[in-house]
């Protein structure tokens, strides 16, 4: 864990931003762009997981071209400055604090959707555009892009470095699958692109896959070129309740195995419908049912052709689900009931917020997103709780049941202290994510490491594949100034 | 109690309507019809009433076969039965007309049920023409009491207590059944249908009230279209950007000022 | 001849009920106000003042709190004895509850929120809004009198009170049968305590979803409060729990239509549109520059609500010291 709010000295080999760079950048970047001191406002110091401590950064520089970002970032590397490139600091594993300072390049004025090339299913989009303006304004188009994640609010070149996936993955895949080019300001300044609108290639190394899910270590992403599909006709979601987490996630496989292909499949506890239903302050789904108690619940949407087509899949479905103990299938078919339904699970991480405790300044919460195979989620839900009991730290989960990816939530109750809730988030987290491991899974589906999560990784992967990494940051970051000590090693 | 929801299907208000400037109508044709919303509020009021106080819920509609889907809706979320109001003289008819027809189908719906029905719900307006209108026509038609914007309802000695939401919070009424109660949105949504009452609802009848002995005077529609159109559209001003923005808000500043605006 | 119901809040008439007894002497040769309740004669003389050929005073225990029952009543035994061609009430919660009941008393034809009225030889042709205000119905009805309520803001009020003119007015006395007393209010419970006047505002300051949060609408009330204005917001600002529905402007809120309507973080979604497009001069602050709301704005700056909102405080501090 980093001290809070202290200015390193150890900046081994990094300077630190004097008037005259200062000048510099006011030179190739209009002024009113450029802010120091107390022109900077406080949300550059941290992202959506303050437990994983805040740092202001010394200037914050808010480019509008793909000129000013290298530009600035050749400043810099002439002079030794660290640079942290941001998009909107919606992010849950600290990856965007500037911890050694320097300049927070702010990406979110580039947030232009370019435009569409329908001949071969792209858009260009500048890194800052929100993924909800992409996604309506996709769907003014009759297309749609894919990914989904939970954060709507997030810049795409937020979620291009993160992988983001969401709530669509399970049959569209992640945001990997639909970056099919990028132009990248390299932390020298020099400005490359990788990738084209083409979809299959074999040309060399994948520069441009080694980019996605770099967490702003390798480069600045400038513009993005995205694949978009045309929009389903039809959709239509089922909120299925059932007695336990078991029942539950057994059911999921079955999916796949009927070639039924939902959209998004979302599975969540009792416990976080209720926080749900306390944040919205309205019921959310049904808990009791035909006088059954729902200890957990699936979330399914599945899309296609006709109205009629998917009256065929629902009842498939609901055949399926009965036959393994779901309560009842309840449909949401028009609208407004299909966006009430999702507006419930899109509002979990706040209700969640909603309920925390706060001391000095810094949010008692944190969180993992770990991926384990179909077949353990059950039983891994269920070891999480116990070890959570054992520590005195209430827990709250639900996931993606299509693919294993758990987000699980740890809460400190406001009678201890920082110090303490840290203590025991560490403990929570060094045995269930080497228990991740053991079952086979992975450490992040998709919010990545940053820094928050770190060690976790290196534990989880071994200091070979850290090493490996590390290698490749230097080739692309020759004086490792480009948002160092993140993803694959502690400075 | 027996209560009855009288639905109107009208087509999906999440989706803009436009005029259509060949045909001079709007046009709807593309357009998922749905049960109008207020009517799926009203409905979830009665089905709730009902499960905590006794009763049956029955929905009616006035229309074509084309309603059946919305009325085969309603019955797999608590309505208990569903009659279709039905004939060609329908077409044109607009709130004061259906208002006389209604006055004339319930007591033979009444009838078809064996009961008499102790509270009439409709949806408080319809979000096509959003008038309020059918439901306090008919109640006068029907000789019954008529409370408007009804956020709850309760059984009470001799009759309901409900309230009625005003712009500051709501009043507290008393009135005898039956009573007509147009309702607007409570603090609840309305049930999701489940594969178990979707599959139920499939196998029921929706009965069809024909054949009214209906006075054509009334039948026909007092208010006339003499056109439809698309409201002018306001003039876009101007529209100032730039990376400076105390310089474009004082400019904006100065074009308020300039148009005595302020 | 028109009868106008005038309603009565907190003893004075409604604004929209004002704009009526000025506005539609351009339709009809004469308008009769008609008044019900505890403060009936108060508000007749003020109806009078404003526009009001003559008025018509119904009192009386049975009146002295609103009943829509006895009022219905009261005001249909008014038309038949005063045989006007129309009876048109404003288009408020009441008026419009009145509207069809009064019809079906009368056994006439009947419109809501009408947003133009015009003749076209004897016949009258009332325009009303659809879908959302996305289509306009010009229509006819039929009956005699014919009864209609009318939006707020489609007539405009008189320049000034007109305090010294004569006032002709006539007392007339009612009873409604106690059978068709059939709905009794026993208790008006107020949960939102504070005034909010968005009908009459000449200024509205509205937030949107772009707002962030309950404590910008702090410094957006700090800016009506700067300009003499009233604060609104959209159903989005609303739903988030950062301002009360009594701040609604929109279909599903209030309709307005002020000399100034200053939009900050609103989008512009027809729902709100609908709500406030008759505003003399709208002003749009958005950071989104494809936002619908630019399609209607006089002017619209496109920035960030937390840069543009300071700026605007500092100046109108100078402007309306």
């Amino acid at each position: 864990m980093f001290n809070k709010n202290r200015r390193t000295n150890d900046m081994s080999g990094y300077n630190t931003i004097t008037p005259e760079i200062i000048d510099q950048i006011k030179g190739v970047v209009a002024p009113n762009r450029v802010y120091t001191g107390e022109d900077i406002n406080e949300d550059f110091s941290h992202d959506e997981m303050s437990i994983y401590g805040k740092r202001m950064p010394d200037a914050v520089v808010s480019p509008i071209s793909t000129e000013e970002v290298a530009a600035v970032m050749k400043i810099a590397y002439d002079n030794n400055i660290v640079v942290t490139p941001r998009g909107a600091g919606t992010g849950l594993v600290g990856a965007c604090v500037p911890i050694y300072g320097g300049i927070v390049m702010d990406m979110t004025k580039m947030n232009k959707i370019e435009g569409y090339d329908l001949d071969n299913f792209v858009v260009q989009v500048q890194p800052g555009v929100l993924l909800n303006d992409l996604a309506e304004d996709c769907v003014k188009q009759g297309l749609m892009y894919p990914p989904d994640p939970g954060e709507k609010f997030a810049t795409l070149g937020g979620n291009v470095s993160t992988n983001a996936g969401g709530m669509r993955a399970v049959k569209y895949g992640a945001t990997r699958d639909y970056v099919r080019a990028m132009t990248v300001v390299l932390p020298t300044g020099e400005v490359v692109k990788f990738g084209s609108t083409v979809s299959k290639t074999s040309s060399g190394y994948s520069l441009l896959n080694l980019m996605i899910g770099a967490e702003g270590t390798l480069g600045i992403i400038t513009d993005l070129t995205l694949k978009v599909i045309p929009a389903p006709k039809e959709v239509i979601s089922l909120v299925i309740p059932f007695e336990t987490l078991d029942d539950c996630i057994a059911t999921v496989p079955k999916f796949k195995f009927n070639h039924l292909d939902p959209q998004a499949l979302e599975f969540m506890e009792k416990a976080i419908v209720q926080a749900s239903e306390r944040y919205i302050g309205r019921s959310v789904y049904p808990q009791v049912i035909d006088g059954v108690e729902a200890g957990a619940y699936l979330l399914v949407t599945f899309d296609g052709n006709s109205k009629e087509e998917l009256d065929d899949v629902i009842e498939q479905a609901s055949d399926i689900v009965f036959d393994n103990g779901a309560i009842d299938v309840l449909v949401a078919d028009t609208p407004t009931k299909i966006k009430d339904a999702w507006a419930a699970r899109s509002s979990f991480l706040e209700a969640i917020k909603a309920e925390t405790n706060w001391k000095d300044g810094l949010e008692l919460l944190d969180e993992c997103d770990v991926v384990v195979p179909l077949n353990q989620i059950a039983p891994y839900v269920k070891y999480v709780y116990e070890v959570g009991e054992e520590l005195g730290l209430r827990i709250e989960s639900f996931g993606h049941a299509g693919d294993g990816n758990l987000h699980i939530y740890t809460i400190g109750d406001d009678k201890i202290s920082v110090e303490e809730f840290e203590k025991k988030a560490d403990e929570f987290f060094s045995k269930i994510y080497p228990k991740a491991t053991e079952v086979g899974g992975l450490v992040s589906g998709e919010h990545a490491i940053g820094a928050g999560k770190l060690k976790y990784l290196a534990e989880s992967v071994g200091q070979k594949q850290m090493d490996l990494m590390v290698g490749i940051k230097r080739v692309f970051d020759p004086k490792m100034i480009l948002n160092p000590g993140k993803v694959c090693y502690k400075l | 109690m027996e209560i009855l929801v009288l639905i109107k299907q009208v087509p999906d208000d999440s989706v803009e309507v436009t005029v259509n400037p060949s045909t001079g109508a709007p046009d709807l044709a593309e357009i998922t019809p749905v049960v109008n919303a207020f009517d799926t509020y009203a409905l979830e009021m009665a089905a709730r009433f009902k499960e905590a106080n006794g009763g049956t819920v029955t929905v009616a509609s006035i229309g074509g076969d084309e309603v059946d889907t919305g009325l085969r809706n309603c019955l797999s979320v608590g309505a208990d039965k569903a009659y279709l109001i039905k004939d060609d003289s329908f077409k044109d008819a607009d709130s004061t007309a259906k208002a006389y027809i209604l006055s004339q189908a319930i007591p033979k719906i009444e009838e078809a049920n064996g009961a008499k029905f102790d509270m009439i719900f409709t949806g408080l307006e319809a979000t096509d023409y959003a008038g309020g209108l059918t439901g306090p026509q008919m109640a006068e038609d029907l000789g019954l009491g008529c409370v408007t914007s009804v956020i709850a309802v309760d059984p009470a000695d001799n009759g309901v207590t409900i309230k009625q939401e005003t712009e500051s919070g709501y009043n507290v009424v008393e009135a005898a059944t039956p009573v007509v109660l147009t309702v607007t949105k409570p603090d609840y949504d309305p049930r999701y249908p489940t594969m178990k009452t979707k599959r139920a609802a499939r196998k029921m009848t929706i009965a069809r009230v024909e054949g009214l002995d209906l006075d054509a005077a009334k039948t026909a529609p007092a208010t006339k279209v003499v056109k439809q159109y698309a409201p002018p559209k306001r003039q876009a001003g101007v529209k100032l950007t730039g990376d400076d923005i105390n310089e474009i808000t004082m400019k904006a500043i100065g074009m308020m000022a300039d148009a005595k605006a302020i | 001849m028109f009868i106008v119901y005038v309603e009565v809040a907190e003893g004075k008439p409604v604004s929209v009920d004002l704009e009526l007894v000025n506005g539609l002497k351009a339709v009809t040769d004469k308008v009769t106000a008609l008044v019900i309740g505890k403060d009936a004669e108060a508000a007749a003389k003020e109806a009078v003042a404003w526009g009001a050929d003559s008025a018509i005073v119904v009192d009386g225990e049975q009146f002295e709190k609103y009943n829509s029952d006895a009022y219905a009543e009261a005001i249909a035994q008014v038309a038949k004895e005063n045989a006007p061609e129309a009876v048109i009430l404003g288009a408020t919660q009441w008026g419009k509850e009145l509207v069809p009941r009064v019809a079906a008393k009368l056994a006439t034809g009947c419109a809501n929120d009408v947003v133009g009225l015009k003749r076209d030889g004897d016949q009258l042709i009332f325009t009303v809004p659809a879908y959302s205000g996305n289509v306009l119905t010009d229509m006819t009805i039929e009956g005699n009198p014919v009864v209609a309520s009318v939006r707020g803001g489609t007539f405009s009020k008189a320049d000034a009170a007109d305090e010294g003119k004569a006032a002709d007015i006539a007392k007339k006395d009612i009873t409604v049968d106690a059978s068709l007393i059939r709905a009794q209010v026993k208790e008006a419970v107020e949960e939102i305590t504070e005034s909010v006047n968005l009908e009459d505002a000449d200024v509205i300051i509205a937030g949107g979803r772009g707002m962030g949060s309950a404590e910008a609408f702090e410094d957006l009330q700090k800016l009506a409060d700067i300009m003499g204005g009233v604060v609104g917001c959209s159903r989005p600002a609303m739903e988030a729990g950062w301002i009360s529905r009594a701040h609604q402007v929109g279909q599903s809120g209030k309709i307005v239509a002020p000399k100034l309507y200053i939009a900050f973080g609103i989008s512009g979604s027809t729902q709100h549109v609908t709500g406030m497009v008759g505003s003399k001069y709208i002003v749009a602050v958005n950071k989104d520059e494809d936002a619908p709301i630019f399609d209607i704005a006089d002017v619209g700056i496109v920035g960030n609500v937390k840069d543009v909102l300071p700026i605007f405080i500092e100046e109108m501090s100078k402007r309306f010291a």
